[in-house]
């Protein structure tokens, strides 16, 4: 009887490791909802989001590092610094832009909500004054720890 | 009369210091039920509400400090988080003007939901008040506290970010501001690839990074503020998002070989000077489960476990049996209505490196409080040379694996505590080891060292152009010659490298004194880590105090030559755990450049 049980033992269990290694096994793949359309943001190449479709980029627009998975969401702002004698408020009012925020000659002027930021980043860096535009985006992931 | 006051108190401070090098163990203060209990101020081997209790001895040591009545008084605090009680019963004493709400644009920064609980926690940590009778008390509870919710969905902007890490606007001022000479940051991100740390292609780096250091040098009349930010929880698990599966956490049944999953040098702001980076431990005197750990790790701090079978952290909750802490999930003895907190105020559960980095806020708050003229390279420097090596033993870790040509070899990937050849103590989990807040105000009272003229280098880039042999424990290196005279504070290195398995790459740092620091441990979660390291930037500590002058030396080691298994477990979804693969690479990486930057003192 042992005997003969051994080798069913031995049957069932060579069963088991071959399911056990039949189980598939996945590599991890990135979330990368492309929609395949490149965009360059402050220098930087990403592609929008799936999810977006408006190619000009408006607040809330989510775009992608293809070469890491890092996803940044376009918050509207657009930081700008401005020659040292300028003031901010009185610029701000010329230009009819939305002044949020001013220390010393950075100003952060907001876009109206779907106004197309690139546009926007274009008109303001033509003005004079002007020294450097960066467009503000919301790095994902941050989170209490 | 003053004179003799003085002498006299001179006298008693000088014995109380004399007593402070004896060893002598001074009990807390009374006045706050649960202070008892909060081992993270002074462990007793009190189980703090949980299965068991830690060992005596591991904790902030700030008995003798209070006990003196340095308690943090003219020193406010920054939280930098989600909503904050401020109206606490235990935190509205020591609320200062300044916080800001930017979900409604007002000061009161009342938690938008139950479940709003974080902030209110690390506060408590920080400042929570003492001696009124109610539950616990914070490393600091004179200090003031501000808070902003920038953490909350929605707020994360960069005219926030600004705001709340003390770039306050000039042209909206919100109302009279008490700066803070201490930021707390209890956040951070989890990566799955390596990150470029690039001012070109990311402006946004630059602009945080010199709003820090603009903060950190010139407030306060040169004194100067610190930003104290959390490691981070990555050790044994991370979250990770996938295209199939959704989200969920990857973690390793041989737990990754023992090294971290999440190192302290993925996150770009962690690999940044101007941030004080804390990593956490438990009642045990031991690394805490979960702490992400790494080169630029300064210190150490109480971060627990998890509040049910071994202690986590006591302080405040928002208010209510059905809000905060107290309704999670596997509660402790403290929830639900204790005796010593019958209107639930109060958590025993607060856990991470999220309370690890505010029991150093509240240290730094004190440590400013006992000599306000202290700069913020002067606090830096006692924290360096006061803080305890804890967990003396532990041997690092090392990393077994199959070269490519099939032989098995060991990495030591983690070393034992170290010292340097300037004298000082260094381990990737703790960085000069857990605070003690006793010795440091110790230090800060009779602070007479004149630490030099502070110094940021360029960077230097090294052109090296060397492959980087796939699954071999010899690795490459690459040398670049410093010709100054500098003591050096920290030093920061940036590589280019091709890889198509970042994950298998150890990065060290040699020195000139020989002294060696891994700045990049290998086996890191960078699972997606096919497209190498363009600008990844890395700090070290490790050679704090240490000559820059001469020749250091990068070294890159693939310590990989076989696949690994691993398991995802879609944390929400209920679906069974997923077996998961990471293929080996075969190809040779490319060491293309790197640079390297000091910070230092002349």
């Amino acid at each position: 009887m042992k005997f003969k049980l051994i080798p069913l033992l031995a049957v069932v269990g060579s069963l088991y490791a071959a399911q056990a290694s039949a189980q598939p096994a996945y590599e991890a793949t990135a979330v990368s909802n492309s929609s395949g359309v490149s965009v360059n943001v402050n220098g930087k190449d990403y592609v929008l989001a799936a999810s977006k479709s408006d190619q000009d980029m408006v607040t809330g627009a989510a775009l992608i590092d293809v070469s890491t998975d890092e996803t940044v969401t376009l918050t509207g702002e657009l930081v700008v610094e401005l020659e040292s004698l300028i003031n901010a408020k009185e610029f701000a009012s010329a230009n009819r832009l939305n002044l949020i925020y001013v220390r010393g000659n950075r100003a952060i002027f907001q876009a109206a909500p779907n106004a197309a930021l690139l546009t926007f980043k274009s008109d303001v860096e033509k003005l004079s004054g002007v020294v450097n535009v960066q467009l503000g985006f919301q790095v994902e992931g941050l989170e209490a720890e | 009369m003053n004179i003799k006051i003085t002498k006299l108190a001179f006298v008693v401070a000088a014995s109380l210091s004399a007593n402070a090098h004896a060893n002598i163990e001074y009990p807390l203060m009374p006045g706050d039920p649960l202070v008892d209990q909060q081992w993270h101020l002074k462990n007793t081997g009190q189980a703090a509400f949980s299965d068991r209790g830690g060992k005596p001895g591991e904790d902030m040591n700030v008995s003798l400090t209070h006990a003196m009545g340095i308690m943090g008084a003219g020193v406010t605090a920054a939280v930098i988080d989600g909503g904050v009680e401020i109206m606490h019963p235990d935190l509205r004493d020591n609320a200062r003007p300044g916080s800001w709400n930017f979900t409604n644009n007002s000061p009161d920064l009342a938690p938008g939901s139950p479940t709003d609980r974080h902030g209110t926690a690390v506060s408590g940590i920080i400042a929570a008040s003492a001696f009124n009778g109610i539950g616990g008390r914070g490393v600091a509870p004179r200090a003031g506290l501000v808070g902003f919710n920038y953490l909350v969905s929605g707020n994360q902007t960069m005219a926030n970010w600004l705001q709340s890490h003390g770039m306050y606007s000039d042209g909206f001022a919100k109302q009279s501001f008490d700066f803070p000479r201490v930021f707390n940051q209890s956040y951070g991100r989890t990566l799955s690839s390596p990150r470029s740390f690039d001012y070109e292609e990311s402006p946004w780096l630059k602009t945080y990074e010199d709003a820090q250091e603009e903060i950190t040098r010139t407030t306060h009349g040169g004194r100067g503020a610190i930003f104290v930010k959390s490691a981070g929880n990555g050790y044994e698990r991370q979250s990770f998002t996938d295209s199939k599966f959704g989200r969920g956490y990857l973690r390793f049944d041989n737990y990754n070989h023992g090294l971290p999953l999440q190192n302290v040098n993925l996150e770009r702001m962690d690999s940044s000077f101007w941030n004080l980076v804390v990593s956490a431990y438990n009642a045990d005197g031991e690394r805490s489960s979960y702490s992400t750990v790494g080169s630029s790790v300064f210190v150490s701090a109480p971060g627990g476990q998890y509040g049910t079978s071994s202690p986590a952290i006591i302080t405040t909750d928002v208010s209510g049996c059905d809000a905060g802490y107290n309704p999670l999930w596997l509660r402790n003895d403290l929830h639900g209505g204790h005796p010593l907190d019958p209107n639930c105020d109060y958590s025993a559960r607060s856990n991470g490196t999220s309370a690890a980095a505010p029991n150093v806020a509240g240290a730094i708050a004190v440590i400013m409080s006992a000599n306000p003229a202290l700069s913020w390279l002067d606090v830096r420097h006692i924290l360096a040379a006061t803080s305890r090596r804890i967990d003396a033993d532990h041997p690092g870790v090392a990393l077994s694996f199959k070269e490519a040509g099939g032989e098995q070899v060991s990495y030591q990937a983690i070393d034992a505590w170290q010292t340097n050849a300037a004298g000082y103590q260094f381990h990737n989990f703790y960085g000069f080891g857990a605070v003690d807040v006793d010795a440091a105000v110790n230090l800060a009272r009779f602070y007479d060292k004149n630490l030099g003229e502070f110094v940021k280098t360029d960077r230097e880039l090294v052109t090296a152009g060397v492959e980087i042999p796939d699954g071999r424990l010899s690795g490459v290196q690459s040398n670049y010659h410093y010709a100054q005279d500098l003591t050096v504070d920290a030093v920061q290195v940036r590589v280019n490298i091709d890889h198509t398995s970042t994950r298998d790459l150890a990065i060290e740092l040699i020195s000139p004194s020989g002294t060696r620091s891994v700045i990049m441990t290998p086996r890191t979660g960078t699972i997606l880590g096919n497209e190498g390291m363009q600008n990844t930037q890395m700090l070290t500590h490790h050679f704090y105090g240490e000559q820059a002058k001469g020749e250091w030396t990068l070294r890159v080691i693939d310590t990989a030559s076989e696949d690994e298994a691993y398991i995802f477990d879609p944390r929400a979804s209920g679906e069974p755990n997923i077996n998961m693969v990471h293929r080996n690479n075969t190809e040779n990486g490319v060491l293309k450049s790197w640079d390297i930057r000091f910070f230092g003192r002349k």
